[in-house]
């Protein structure tokens, strides 16, 4: 048993309803994988949203706290990708919501540091981060349903059924939705005179 | 000449393009062992620790109702618990005005205490006399001999 296994054994309470062969342990060790596979992915589907890393990372924590006050559920739970997932994403359009303004804080560095940096000069990496920041501005501007299904196809790891999922909504909803929002981020493109 | 669906195409590149940096974002080198930190301490905080940390919607609701509750649980004890009324305290009294000497005593006491006589010939004659004695404190002895009769013979005053 790891070090932080070993930490959350005397830590974590059992729930009453807990089923008998749940035991501290495993509930510990479960809770641990899920934090070590999934917490990169769960911090770019927060990022995607508030382009803030470390609203990103807030997010991410408030996710694994979520999981902890029910890990009694964990056992029950057949795709815990896409359940982690829906509980990021419901999380970061909660916070979003909330937010009276749009915030200044959002991250272009970030958005510059990932870049494939070999093949650019320094300013060629600035000006392409800032495009990339105006075609996010755009989505932003598309409307809710269309902007959703359009920034978690963004993330490879998820198919349009598990997209569904998350979105609650079919899978044939979340092709016609990706399409409108592919056309209609491409008409503003074209009245902005953006040249590809 | 560029076709409309190769501009199109571009456009979507350049969509995809963008969609592929939001997945290349990587999070600071650490996040898990943070994570974990963070759960390692999570079940000693105090109650009113993990409320400010919870999302406010649901628990705002829960407040909001405890409030309303507590509110109202006092106002009903209050209410039931009310000390009785207490008497109320006199605040007006009515003394019959002094007779002034020599004056003939008011045939009617207590009318309002005017000054002047009542002019019964005058109201004999419209509509009849209408007397009323107010009643006056019962703590204020009322002179002698002053009742007047409620009702004096018409015919005595008609003529």
């Amino acid at each position: 048993m790891g070090t932080y296994e070993g930490s959350l054994t005397g830590l974590l309470p059992m729930p009453e309803n807990a089923p008998a062969e749940a035991s501290a342990p495993d509930c510990a060790a479960d809770l641990t994988a899920l934090v070590n596979e999934y917490s990169g992915t769960l911090y770019r589907v927060a990022f995607s949203i508030s382009r803030n890393a470390a609203e990103a990372e807030d997010m991410v924590q408030e996710t694994f706290l979520r999981v902890l006050r029910h890990r009694d559920r964990l056992p029950e739970i057949r795709d815990a990708r896409v359940w982690l997932i829906r509980i990021t994403w419901n999380l970061v359009l909660d916070r979003k919501r909330r937010q009276k303004t749009r915030p200044e804080n959002e991250d272009i560095s970030e958005l510059a540091r990932v870049l494939p940096a070999r093949e650019l000069r320094a300013d060629q990496v600035v000006i392409s981060a800032q495009r990339h920041a105006r075609v996010l501005e755009l989505i932003d501007q598309l409307p809710g349903k269309e902007r959703q299904a359009l920034l978690l196809s963004a993330l490879d790891e998820l198919s349009n059924a598990e997209i569904a999922s998350v979105l609650g909504v079919t899978e044939s909803s979340v092709r016609s939705r990706l399409f409108r929002a592919r056309r209609d981020l491409a008409d503003k493109l074209r009245r902005e005179g953006w040249k590809p | 000449m560029i076709s409309s669906s190769e501009v199109g195409r571009a456009y979507d590149r350049e969509i995809d393009a963008t969609l592929a940096v939001l997945d290349s974002v990587q999070p600071r080198a650490g996040l898990e062992q943070r994570v974990m930190a963070h759960l390692e301490i999570a079940p000693r905080l105090a109650w009113y620790h993990r409320l400010s940390l919870a999302p406010a919607g649901r628990h705002r609701w829960m407040i909001a109702t405890a409030s309303g509750v507590i509110v109202l649980g006092a106002v009903t004890i209050y209410s039931t618990h009310r000390p009785p009324d207490a008497a109320p305290a006199v605040t007006h009294q009515v003394v019959p005005r002094p007779i002034p000497q020599g004056a003939a005593p008011a045939a009617v006491v207590g009318l309002n205490s005017h000054p002047f006589p009542a002019n019964i010939a005058r109201t004999h004659r419209h509509r009849g006399i209408h007397q009323s004695v107010r009643a006056v404190h019962p703590r204020v002895p009322l002179p002698s001999g002053t009742m007047a009769p409620l009702r004096p013979a018409l015919s005595a005053a008609a003529h």
